[in-house]
């Protein structure tokens, strides 16, 4: 292996990508986390000068156990001398025990979980969009579809069934209010109100818009779990709907949300609290007709003493979303 | 005088102990011998035992360090071109992108606002976002690494300096946001088009997820646009 090969140093990718498997793609994500950044910004210590041996652990940390010394050495491209080459595969036992730690992180039954539910198109996005902003329309059934895997009972993912719940809408349109809120603070200068303090933009602002955020829609978990489990307790059957979806039914106010700050940026306070009304009913409808699915697809027959206060917790969720958006949304 | 290392007593072997007490400066006359590159002294450091090579045959600084001037240009013009002639790059470096950084910097500090820290940790938790997030929306098997994505983030973030140079000259106006918009979407595209590009080197199919994956990048160089714009 010649060292001095003309390879980029810092083709990690093309180094890493050699071996094709979605193993080594589990390999390449955790390496990629926190190893090939540290390495990247470490950075190789000139050959001249043997006696930074911090230099060389950083080289180690970064890039890799005993087997992949070579691929190491490769990956850093023209960059070592011999010598730190046999520094790198002195330390290699340590470094692998180091790298597989990390490796668990984008492998692990966590990512597959979350996987689920970013397996989207740009299809699904629109129709859910759709969904969300005018549930009144639409025509098909609201449950999900279920399919039988080995292994167990599973719903399919987000890309083949419209009612299926999902992560992405939920974190982009939380990341569209934390920008378009920003954008409003820094645009307020040109309203009358504020002329005299400037712009009120700054990044601590957005940083408190980011906190501000995630309270919410922890309150909003929050709120459907406790709705779940007061549900649940008279029940003999388990109804247990996984974190994850109360995340994505919870995250998905910030559609509305982020409507109804659009809408008051261009309509005034008159059209920014229609949008909140409309929002607020929407969503309304929206997690009323969802929960009523989740809770019948459960119970194997509807007994009826308890679906009365099953309707007015549904009806208590819907209402709940009015004081959330509210105080998401006040930022004029 | 006598006792006094000068710097005509370096290139003498270490072997002469006539100068007393010189450990630290052999060390240091090793890598300062322009001339004498026969000299391979041993070293008596646990581990190291295989010798360095002489000063002849180590490569040049840029190449030492990585630093690949071709590809840098060769990627800075991409992101020139809209994107359109991304395809051939697919090593990330980062010594581009830390050039641009620190123009960034420079553009807002020219105007009054010094924000280097800021953009810098913005740089690295929205890159560890977007790494984490295209690796969830394509799949198993789908990743593009940390450091790729702080790649093309530094590369993108050529449009931001324009936008940042326009509004100090020209200040907060309609021509401002106008720039801002167009520099937005320029960044969008350039990096939507790296990440297709490398994904594609991986054969996986991202067709269904275009706009996906380029929307997250609108919200990212918003922010930095922002910076410009307050």
């Amino acid at each position: 292996m010649d060292p001095y090969a003309g390879q980029g140093p810092y083709a990690m990718g093309g180094g890493y990508g050699a071996g094709g498997s979605a193993h080594q793609g589990g390999f390449e994500g955790g390496g990629g986390m926190g190893g090939e950044f540290s390495g990247g910004l470490g950075g190789p210590s000139p050959a001249g000068n043997p006696y930074d041996s911090t230099g060389v652990n950083m080289n180690m940390n970064a890039n890799g156990g005993q087997g992949f010394a070579k691929e190491a050495g490769n990956i850093l491209g023209s960059s070592f001398s011999p010598l730190a080459k046999t520094a790198v595969a002195a330390y290699g036992e340590k470094a692998q025990q180091f790298m597989q730690n990390r490796m668990n992180f984008f492998s692990g039954p966590l990512t597959k979980t979350l996987q689920y539910y970013f397996n989207v198109n740009t299809k699904y996005v629109v129709n859910k969009m759709r969904l969300l902003l005018c549930p009144f329309i639409h025509k098909g059934s609201w449950t999900r579809i279920p399919e039988q895997v080995p292994g167990g009972f599973h719903f399919k993912p987000p890309r083949h069934d419209l009612n299926a719940p999902d992560l992405y809408i939920p974190a982009m349109a939380f990341n569209t209010y934390c920008v378009l809120s920003s954008l409003i603070y820094a645009y307020s200068s040109a309203s009358s109100a504020v002329k005299a303090s400037g712009s009120q933009f700054s990044p601590e602002k957005f940083g408190q818009l980011v906190w501000a955020g995630l309270f919410i829609w922890a309150l909003e978990v929050c709120l459907l779990k406790t709705a779940m489990y007061i549900l649940n307790s008279n029940q003999p059957s388990n109804i247990g709907v996984p974190l994850f979806d109360l995340c994505a039914y919870g995250g998905y106010i910030f559609v509305h949300v982020t409507t109804q700050v659009f809408v008051g940026m261009f309509a005034g306070h008159m059209g920014y609290y229609v949008a909140l009304a409309w929002g607020t009913l929407c969503m309304g409808v929206f997690l009323v007709k969802t929960f009523k699915r989740i809770l019948y697809s459960q119970t194997r027959q509807a007994s009826k003493q308890h679906s009365k206060r099953q309707s007015y917790m549904l009806l208590g969720i819907a209402m709940a979303q009015l004081p959330l958006a509210y105080w998401l949304g006040k930022i004029q | 005088m006598n006792g006094q290392p000068s710097w005509s007593d370096y290139g003498q072997q270490p072997s002469q102990g006539g100068r007393g007490g010189q450990g630290n400066l052999n060390f240091v006359s090793t890598s300062f011998e322009p001339g004498r590159a026969q000299s391979q002294p041993t070293y008596n450091t646990g581990g190291y035992t295989s010798a360095t090579t002489s000063f002849d045959d180590e490569p040049p600084l840029l190449e030492e360090l990585g630093i690949d001037i071709k590809s840098i240009f060769k990627k800075t013009g991409a992101v020139f071109s809209f994107g359109s002639t991304a395809d051939g790059s697919l090593d990330s470096d980062l010594s581009g992108p830390i050039v641009f950084v620190f123009g960034l910097g420079f553009s807002h500090m020219l105007a009054g606002k010094v924000l280097f820290g800021l953009i810098i940790g913005w740089t690295i938790i929205t890159s560890l976002g977007m790494s984490w997030l295209v690796n969830m929306l394509v799949g198993p098997g789908g990743d593009i690494g940390m450091h790729a994505c702080c790649s093309i983030l530094g590369y993108c973030l050529v449009p931001q300096i324009f936008l940042a140079l326009f509004c100090l000259l020209v200040g907060k106006s309609i021509a401002c946001s106008a720039l801002a918009l167009f520099s937005i979407l320029w960044s969008t595209r350039v990096a939507s088009r790296f990440v297709t590009v490398r994904l594609k080197a991986k054969h996986i199919p991202v067709e269904e997820q275009r706009s996906l994956l380029a929307y997250p990048w609108l919200l990212v160089f918003s922010m930095f646009a922002l910076l410009s714009l307050y």
